[in-house]
């Protein structure tokens, strides 16, 4: 499954670098490479005016927290893989 | 703008001595010469090609002695016309000026003269000798007139400078044939040494400069220009002057008391430059960067085929820790502090350094809110440079791209999208190749890697389906007639739209700054081009101890014009920190002197030379580089090296003003 942070105009100012970093970390060390893979596109289509960096996994878009991503993806994340993988 | 006397320049020759003043007309061509600082005018200039004098009362000849003792100063002393030529020279002419008996000597001057002038191996020698030849040509009788009145022995106040049309056109006025001559000498670290004490950023300067020294470089006129920009990567990369830390706090020599703090707004080339400079003044200096990553536009706009960026780039600004100097990352100005919250944490002055990263949109129908596969130029170069190849991050880019534009940028973002594995790359401009702003070398290098160009052609429209780009809509143009400048309009070939399918937009067709680090009550003003608002000569923006330079300032231009304006900033914040007053520095008003008679700068090359082509640097085949980051041009040799800086005529040059005071 892809998931796909994004890296347009607003969100790269609010910290897509800063998320992308963390879930990098959370997927080799967690050793989900095989479960989801991760990319950047320009412009998921969601801009809100919050400080937040939209994110898709499959079907599904999220807004995540650049100060705190690792929260963002035990919330938004892990549930679709746990679903996936059970 | 300034009245001259007598004066003979080349092969043009002014006498107005028997007008009186108000009758004579300004002298246009010259520029501003009035006064060389505020209440001294100016009374006489000198130059490598002939003299002005602008008042009656100057001595010429005691002028041009003086002149000729600073050249003889300045000989490297490799040749003996111009080592022991012009010291008997200025003899022969200090003799004269004291004891007269001028119909007997002057002939014996002049041979002299012509001597020096002939046969000194460089530009110094070559011209030192030209304004007194010039005046024995045009006006013998003021010779023996100011002798016979003792005006010649009377001491003359004045100033000096020493340059050369590459280092005058160069920003940062950076001692090109010094570094060349050093070079030949086999002494690369002198070399690289010259270039280091205008920037840290040599090796970076030597891979992606526009050459303004080239451009000016009178080898041109025999054959090609010298490979200034080569050497300067030779001598960088043979030097390991970052890696092996140089630069240490040992190299400050006079440490400022350490609650003079100033804060460094953005670590691109402007600020690594300005915080380099206060650094060795002895500042304490903290650099706020908004990205995880040093370089600015130089690490997010420079594609890494061009300018590798963990070995060169990162090593280079490595030189700010090694000085004592702090950078913090992931600090945004305006989101993760202000200008106000810098003052109340104790810093003294700021400099913004901020660039210019917000690219423009093309202006067109079909590209309001957010459509997946339309992205701006900078913001494409910013992906490639800083996600995939600093952070590893992929996506998915399609088969065939859409560039628009036709500067360097543009042509950036068409050979990255190669390199990304982007099928089909198109390039879109509204004039003809020739007009295209980008370097040849770019143009070529696209068009070899297989780019295919749409030459003029506009884009009218954006077309989408569900958020998603699909095509764009493109009208022929024709060239209309030429305006003022000389450049020629373009006007849309009614009916010829057609339309190009593609999954990406890319719109390369400039950039602004992005206002959002400051606020309005923050004393800060941008001008109507949404520049920040400068004075041109201190760069001091309208709040008191504010500083700005680089692209923020002067709008998307060159590494080298920031670096230079940080520089400059850095001499402004220190005049304002320790003398509390704009010092005057009589190098830059020679700058701006010679800068201002650009009429008169064409020159000749008047000695034969042999011709000897500039050395060819080797280039990553074509078909191997399309797919890979890695870096196109290749080093070249040593004896190439040796080969190219022997190229160089040393077009050192002595400038002089006889003022007032």
């Amino acid at each position: 499954m892809d998931l796909v942070v994004c890296v347009g105009e607003k969100c790269h100012l609010n910290g897509s670098e800063l998320v992308l970093k963390s879930f990098m970390d959370i997927i080799s060390s967690e050793q989900l490479t095989n479960a989801v893979k991760l990319k950047a596109c320009f412009c998921i289509g969601a801009c809100t005016e919050n400080d937040l960096v939209n994110v898709r996994l499959g079907d599904l878009t999220f807004p995540a927290d650049p100060t705190d991503p690792a929260r963002s993806f035990a919330e938004h994340v892990r549930p679709v893989l746990t679903k996936t993988e059970g | 703008m300034a009245k001259v006397v007598i004066g003979a320049w080349d092969d043009l020759v002014v006498d107005n001595r028997g007008k009186r003043f108000f009758e004579i007309d300004e002298f246009t061509e010259l520029g501003d010469f009035r006064e060389f600082d505020p209440g001294n005018r100016i009374k006489a200039f000198l130059g490598g090609r002939g003299f002005f004098v602008f008042d009656r009362e100057v001595s010429v000849i005691g002028a041009i002695r003086d002149y000729l003792m600073k050249a003889a100063e300045e000989s490297c002393g490799k040749c003996t016309p111009c080592r022991s030529g012009t010291r008997i020279l200025v003899d022969k002419l200090a003799d004269l000026c004291e004891n007269g008996r001028c119909e007997r000597k002057l002939a014996e001057i002049r041979e002299l003269a012509e001597h020096i002038h002939s046969s000194s191996l460089c530009g110094l020698g070559q011209s030192a000798t030209v304004p007194l030849l010039k005046l024995l040509d045009t006006f013998p009788e003021v010779i023996c007139e100011e002798i016979k009145s003792g005006a010649a022995t009377v001491a003359q106040p004045g100033q000096s400078y020493v340059t050369a049309p590459c280092i005058e056109e160069c920003p940062s006025k950076v001692d090109v044939p010094r570094y060349i001559d050093y070079l030949k000498d086999g002494q690369f670290t002198h070399s690289v040494g010259v270039v280091l004490q205008k920037y840290p950023m040599a090796a970076t300067c030597g891979r992606v400069c526009v050459r303004f020294c080239e451009m000016a470089c009178r080898r041109t006129q025999v054959d090609e220009p010298v490979g200034i920009k080569v050497l300067k990567r030779f001598v960088a990369d043979q030097q390991k002057y970052a890696t092996d830390h140089w630069f240490g706090p040992e190299l400050i020599e006079d440490p400022k008391s350490p609650d003079l703090k100033v804060a460094v707004i953005g670590a691109g080339p402007a600020g690594i430059s300005a915080a380099y400079h206060l650094l060795l003044m002895g500042y304490k200096v903290e650099v706020f960067e908004a990205m995880t990553e040093p370089g600015g536009m130089a690490a997010v706009g420079i594609p890494e085929y061009r300018l590798p960026k963990e070995e060169i780039l990162r090593k280079e600004v490595s030189i700010i820790e090694d000085l004592g100097g702090t950078i913090h990352y992931n600090k945004r100005m305006g989101r993760d502090f202000t200008l106000d919250t810098l003052i109340q944490d104790g810093f003294k002055s700021v400099f913004l350094g901020v660039g210019a990263h917000k690219g423009k949109a093309l202006g067109v129908p079909g590209e309001e809110g957010s459509i997946q596969g339309y992205i701006t130029g900078v913001k494409f170069l910013l992906f490639i440079n800083h996600y995939h190849i600093n952070m590893g991050v992929q996506m998915d880019l399609g088969d065939r791209m859409v560039v628009v534009g036709g500067g360097n940028v543009a042509m950036d973002c068409v050979r990255s999208a190669l390199r990304m594995g982007v099928g089909e790359v198109h390039l879109v401009y509204r004039r003809s190749r020739e007009e295209m702003p980008a370097d040849h070398e770019e143009i070529e290098g696209a068009e070899r890697e297989g780019v295919i160009f749409h030459f003029l052609t506009h884009p009218t429209r954006l077309i989408s389906k569900d958020g998603k780009v699909t095509g764009l809509e493109l009208t022929k143009m024709e060239l209309g007639k030429p305006d003022e400048s000389g450049r020629r309009g373009v006007l849309p070939i009614p009916g010829s739209e057609f339309t190009l399918e593609t999954d990406f937009v890319v719109p390369a067709i400039g950039q602004k700054v992005d206002h959002s680090f400051i606020k309005p009550e923050e004393g800060v003003e941008f001008n109507r081009w949404g520049l920040l608002q400068t004075n041109e000569q201190t760069l001091r923006t309208t709040r008191r101890g504010v500083f700005a330079g680089g692209d923020a300032v002067t709008g998307p231009r060159t590494l080298i014009e920031a670096m230079a304006q940080g520089q400059q900033a850095a001499e402004s914040i220190d005049d304002y920190l320790t003398y509390g007053r704009t010092r005057f520095r009589p190098e830059r008003r020679f700058q701006t002197l010679l800068a201002g008679m650009r009429k008169l700068q064409s020159e000749r090359v008047e000695q034969p030379i042999r011709h000897l082509y500039r050395v060819k640097v080797d280039e990553l085949d074509p078909e191997t580089r399309k797919r890979k980051f890695e870096e196109v041009e290749k080093p070249i040799s040593v004896d190439a090296a040796y080969r190219e800086a022997d190229r160089c005529m040393r077009c050192y040059r002595v400038y002089s003003v006889v003022t007032e005071k």
